[in-house]
């Protein structure tokens, strides 16, 4: 069974991991060089194809397109990032205590994960983007707040069945404190799962953010991200296609690559799926 | 081949393996006569499941057939279609599974799970289907079987499941049984049972057995020939009898002697105050809250059970699966909390100690688990596994300290230089050993040995039995060893409890319980337990 895995694994990660690592590898290019500004106006080239000057075309203010893709990068993958680690810290915390505590303490986080998760995710984070602000730093707060329970079920569903395992009893019988196990044995062994959720959360983070600036709750203009790119090229799509198909091609890539890389990881970071050596 | 029997299956030089790669079954050759009783023998690995699999066309995905022959009375099941093999499966041949809680669709009623062969292979109504099938479980022994085909499967225990699905393959009264461990999951008397209501509907039905086991005691007793495999290839066929009595080869010499059997052991001196002294240990399961409240009636899961243990002595807990024998030990190192009774060490009470006692406690109590598999942390390395229990202990603070004694440990318990490794890059006899080396690494004075042996294959078996009866003499500590495989507790134990429905039956210096028992279920456990020094008779059934 592991053999036939082991055929086509490295391809699907290595495909993955390209297909991130080239946005990314812009992104962080961004950061200090973009070849045009972001907000630079070329008004003899408004909304023109791709030549040797703009690789990309322009926009329909003349801004160079391949600049503010990169810079969207950066800001599409940052607030992803940020969100992934939220999400991540706070679900798997939450999620191991409930999980491996039980009580009162678990009930009262189930009702409020089961509450927020019957609003639909991208709702909840309209919601509070309009009261945390239209910023970077609120959006992030925001997707958190949506993705966090999910993060926080799968932890605590795992928790649950390592709990009961012998190895928890052990640590038990040792004199150990519930704290010590629950750092040491419990989270630990529920880092396969907790791995490919915050994969996709970064996915979806990547997608929601699109999706919140593209309604106009999202990184506020001229700042460009993909998704307000996506949404001011909606009005030229006949005429312009490229203008909507390259920012939105972009989220398509990284969000492949993330799936497929979240599957490559789980497997790497398990101990048990390595060969028996 | 037995001239009473004419060949029914017969298998030649069968191949089995993934191409290219080491063969699992090398050059088997077995036959199998009308209605005999045939073994195959072997340790995990060596092959036995795959043959078993191979004559149904059930290989799992890489592993193919590469080259022999198998027939059945004449007919060459290797390249049958699968319409054929499909034929085949249920009229001809049935087999029935390790895993009881498996094999029967637990969203089936019974009824209708046994109902499914009877409707795909023969022409019988609804109404005859439901009489031969009530006709069957009242031959098992079932006293009710219009509600037992009304149930579910997780209405029965493990060892009712297992004869229900005798039951129900033995229904289409096929020409060959495959047994694949059948009894492996279940305790001794109940394995009994399942074995006698096997021999029992086979002979009536001149049902030929294969058996696939490691256990070398139901060899002895119910098979007319048998078949010895390690790593793939057979090492020694023959009749059962002279296979067992008269071994040719060291490899089957060896797992003969692989079985325990009772050893002289030096006395302990029971002097003075016991280590540890149970006094009407009472655990009571409070009943299980339904879906609106209501509360099932609660279940005393051990029933004022008292005993003593001294220094260095082992004291066996028998008993079959629900005696509570498992509760008890768990409720001794405190990871079940205690109803009533109490539980002194070293005279003084647990249940009352103040937190520098219960560490003390803690120190001294250590437990091994039964399955090596979930009682290490598959995420940390043996020698930190080994290392944790000694986190708590002053005199280990430096790392170098706690280096040398896991080092000693390790090499005590025969691993030396495993401690860089994984559990999962462990067999499952090393990581028992592991298991143990983490409960003696802060030298205790009890341990609490929870079927320690039973997931372990019959060498292992040994080797682990072995290393405990050495490490007890090197080390003197008192074990608690729960077990309801009486061979084993014979060769360790220096006394014998025997628990039935919670209660301690029957308590007593272990010859005397073995050679004299006083308790009918003591009796009943005794005889259900498969011995190989017995004269043995074949097709022997329950009087």
């Amino acid at each position: 069974m592991m053999r036939r895995l082991t055929l086509r694994k490295p391809f699907a990660a290595a495909l993955g991991g390209a297909l991130l690592a080239v946005p990314l590898g812009f992104a962080v290019l961004a950061i200090w060089w973009t070849p045009y500004g972001i907000t630079q106006m070329d008004f003899v080239n408004l909304l023109a194809p791709p030549s040797a000057q703009h690789w990309l075309g322009t926009d329909e203010f003349g801004r160079d397109v391949l600049s503010r893709l990169m810079a969207g990068a950066s800001l599409s993958m940052m607030i992803a990032f940020e969100t992934m680690l939220a999400t991540a810290a706070v679900g798997a915390l939450l999620g191991g205590i409930a999980g491996y505590f039980r009580g009162i303490f678990e009930r009262a986080l189930n009702l409020v994960a089961n509450a927020l998760l019957s609003f639909p995710g991208i709702m909840l984070a309209l919601g509070v983007t309009m009261v945390a602000g239209q910023s970077p730093g609120g959006i992030v707060l925001a997707l958190s707040f949506a993705y966090a329970p999910s993060v926080y079920r799968i932890v605590r569903a795992s928790a649950l069945s390592v709990r009961s395992r012998e190895y928890v009893e052990a640590s038990y019988l040792m004199g150990n404190s519930s704290l010590y196990t629950l750092f040491r044995h419990v989270l630990p062994n529920c880092l396969s799962p907790l791995i490919v959720i915050a994969t996709s959360i970064f996915g979806w983070s990547i997608l929601a953010e699109s999706a919140l600036s593209f309604l106009g709750m999202g990184v506020p203009p001229p700042a460009p991200s993909w998704g307000n790119m996506l949404a001011d090229a909606r009005q030229f799509m006949d005429t312009d296609a490229l203008l909507s198909i390259v920012p939105g091609l972009c989220i398509a890539g990284v969000l492949l690559g993330v799936n497929l890389l979240g599957d490559a990881l789980r497997d790497r970071f398990d101990p048990r799926m390595e060969g028996h050596s | 081949m037995n001239p009473h029997f004419s060949t029914l299956l017969s298998v030649d030089h069968l191949v089995l393996g993934v191409p290219g790669r080491e063969r699992i079954v090398d050059d088997v050759s077995l036959s199998v006569g009308t209605g005999e009783f045939v073994a195959v023998v072997g340790e995990s690995g060596s092959g036995k499941t795959m043959i078993a699999r191979s004559i149904l066309g059930l290989l799992p995905a890489p592993v193919s057939h590469l080259s022999g022959t198998i027939t059945l009375q004449g007919t060459e099941l290797t390249g049958l279609n699968p319409h054929a093999l499909r034929k085949l499966r249920g009229t001809r041949i049935g087999m029935v599974f390790q895993e009881p809680m498996a094999s029967l669709n637990p969203a089936m009623r019974i009824g209708a799970s046994m109902a499914q062969g009877l409707k795909q292979h023969t022409r019988m109504s609804a109404a005859e289907i439901r009489d031969a099938s009530m006709a069957i479980l009242r031959r098992i022994g079932i006293d009710d079987p219009a509600r037992c085909l009304a149930a579910y499967p997780h209405e029965f225990s493990g060892g009712m499941r297992q004869r229900i699905m005798l039951a129900s393959v033995m229904l289409l009264k096929p020409a060959l049984l495959i047994a694949d461990e059948p009894t492996t999951a279940l305790d001794t008397v109940t394995q009994r049972e399942v074995m006698e209501v096997m021999v029992e509907l086979t002979r009536e039905a001149g049902t030929a057995v294969l058996l696939i086991t490691h256990n070398l005691g139901l060899v002895a007793r119910y098979s007319n020939r048998a078949i010895v495999l390690c790593h793939g290839r057979e090492i020694e066929k023959g009749a059962a009898r002279t296979l067992l009595q008269a071994p040719r080869y060291p490899y089957t010499r060896q797992l003969i002697a692989a079985l325990p059997r009772r050893e002289v052991r030096a006395p302990v001196a029971r002097e003075g105050m016991p280590l540890l002294s149970v006094i009407d240990l009472e655990v009571v399961h409070p009943g299980r809250r339904g879906l609106f409240g209501a509360r099932s009636a609660p279940l005393k899961a051990v029933d004022r059970v008292s005993f003593d243990i001294f220094a260095g002595e082992t004291v066996a807990i028998v008993g079959g699966s629900g005696s509570g024998k498992t509760t008890l030990g768990r409720a001794i190192v405190q990871l079940v909390r205690m109803s009533g009774g109490q539980l002194l060490f070293h005279g003084r009470d647990v249940l009352r100690a103040d937190g520098a006692q219960l560490k003390a406690f803690r120190r001294q109590c250590q437990m091994v688990f039964q399955d090596p598999y979930s009682s290490l942390d598959p995420r940390m390395r043996i020698s930190a596994i080994v290392a944790e229990p000694l986190r708590h202990l002053p005199e280990f603070a430096t790392r170098a300290q706690r280096e040398r004694r896991v080092d000693d440990v390790l090499a005590e318990v025969g691993l030396a230089g495993f401690g860089r490794r994984f559990p999962h890059q462990l067999s499952g006899g090393q990581r028992q050993r592991a298991a143990i080396a983490r409960a003696i690494v802060t030298r205790p004075a009890l341990i609490v040995a929870d079927e320690p042996i039973s997931a372990l294959d019959m060498t292992l078996q040994k080797q682990v039995l072995a290393l405990f009866q050495q490490l007890q003499s090197e080390h003197g500590f008192a074990c608690i060893f729960i077990s309801h495989d009486l061979a084993a507790v014979e060769q360790i134990s220096d006394r014998v409890l025997v628990m039935h429905k919670g209660r301690a039956v029957e308590t007593g210096e272990r010859d005397a319980v073995f050679d004299a028992p006083q308790h009918p279920y003591t009796r009943t456990l005794l005889d259900a337990s498969p011995h190989v020094d017995l004269p043995s008779q074949p097709f022997a059934t329950s009087a």
